[in-house]
């Protein structure tokens, strides 16, 4: 197999260079997937066991749901989005349409990453809140049998 | 605080209003109706009778304490996922005599109507709850 970048500069590049770009493509967004599924699903634990009231068990199932969610939609998103965008003719355009199509993949995982948080930031705002005690006094008390 | 037990008066029109909206609503705090007319009401709560006198609905909590007036209607917003807040807004004093005509209001459209009064501040949502014709008792800014 030939180095990418000399695959891209021969002289009969188009379909080549295309296919690399694909490869290429492909390679460094799933690897972006994973890393930030990784990401997530490592230092999101702590803050899910928060939102569910210490229910380690519970956290620990959303989370794991919640990563495979992620690589559905993300994973999802590449595929189809690989047929998409300016073809490659040399290596210029094969870097470019590379850097344009993973700079989308970029920006799905942030706003997706934004989603998430905002969600989980409602859930924990709740579970916060229904730890309180009641807002006002009673007004006597009885003795319950 | 684990769970509350809403006493309602059973023959009060109003009253069985409040408890066909409450249990449609979810719960973060579990809720058990219990009717004034039940037979058993003396013997599970001894000495609430005294809090009853015209009172549509009483909050007794598992651990004993009786809330009563516009703090009942409070605690049934208290144990509500979508109206705790709201329980936490209408407990400032100059609100909370009128908790019990906000929640009139909840009855009608809870969801539509909370996301309007979310809109007023303090001022503005004491005078819409004083101005609001009150049909039932939870109306009356009842001291206590």
């Amino acid at each position: 197999m030939k180095p990418l970048l000399a695959a891209m500069v021969e002289t009969e590049p188009n379909a080549t260079a295309t296919v690399w770009t694909y490869i290429a493509y492909l390679v460094i967004s799933v690897a972006l997937t994973v890393w930030v599924a990784r990401t997530l699903h490592k230092n999101g634990r702590i803050f899910l066991v928060d939102s569910f009231l210490g229910n380690e068990a519970l956290a620990d199932s959303v989370n794991h749901l919640l990563v495979v969610g992620f690589y559905l939609i993300n994973i999802g998103y590449v595929a189809l989005a690989m047929k998409y965008g300016d073809k490659a003719t040399d290596a210029r355009t094969a870097l470019e349409t590379l850097s344009t199509k993973v700079g989308l993949v970029l920006v799905v995982l942030g706003v997706m990453h934004f989603f998430n948080l905002f969600i989980f930031s409602k859930m924990r705002r709740r579970a916060t809140l229904h730890r309180q005690p009641p807002p006002i006094q009673p007004q006597g008390y009885v003795k319950l049998t | 605080m684990k769970k509350l037990h809403v006493l309602y008066d059973a023959q009060s029109e109003f009253a069985l209003r409040c408890y066909a909206w409450i249990s449609a609503q979810s719960v973060f705090l579990p809720l058990e109706f219990v009717p004034f007319q039940a037979p058993e009401l003396i013997a599970r709560f001894p000495g609430v009778e005294k809090f009853r006198e015209n009172e549509p609905v009483l909050v007794v909590s598992d651990e004993g304490a009786v809330y009563a007036g516009p703090n009942a209607f409070l605690m049934c917003l208290h144990a509500l996922s979508d109206y705790q807040e709201w329980a936490i807004r209408l407990s400032a004093p100059a609100l909370l005599p009128l908790a019990g005509r906000a929640f009139e209001l909840f009855l009608v459209d809870g969801k539509k109507i909370a996301r309007l009064m979310e809109k007023l501040d303090d001022g503005k949502l004491l005078w819409l709850l004083q101005h609001q014709d009150s049909t039932s008792r939870a109306g009356q800014p009842t001291t206590r």
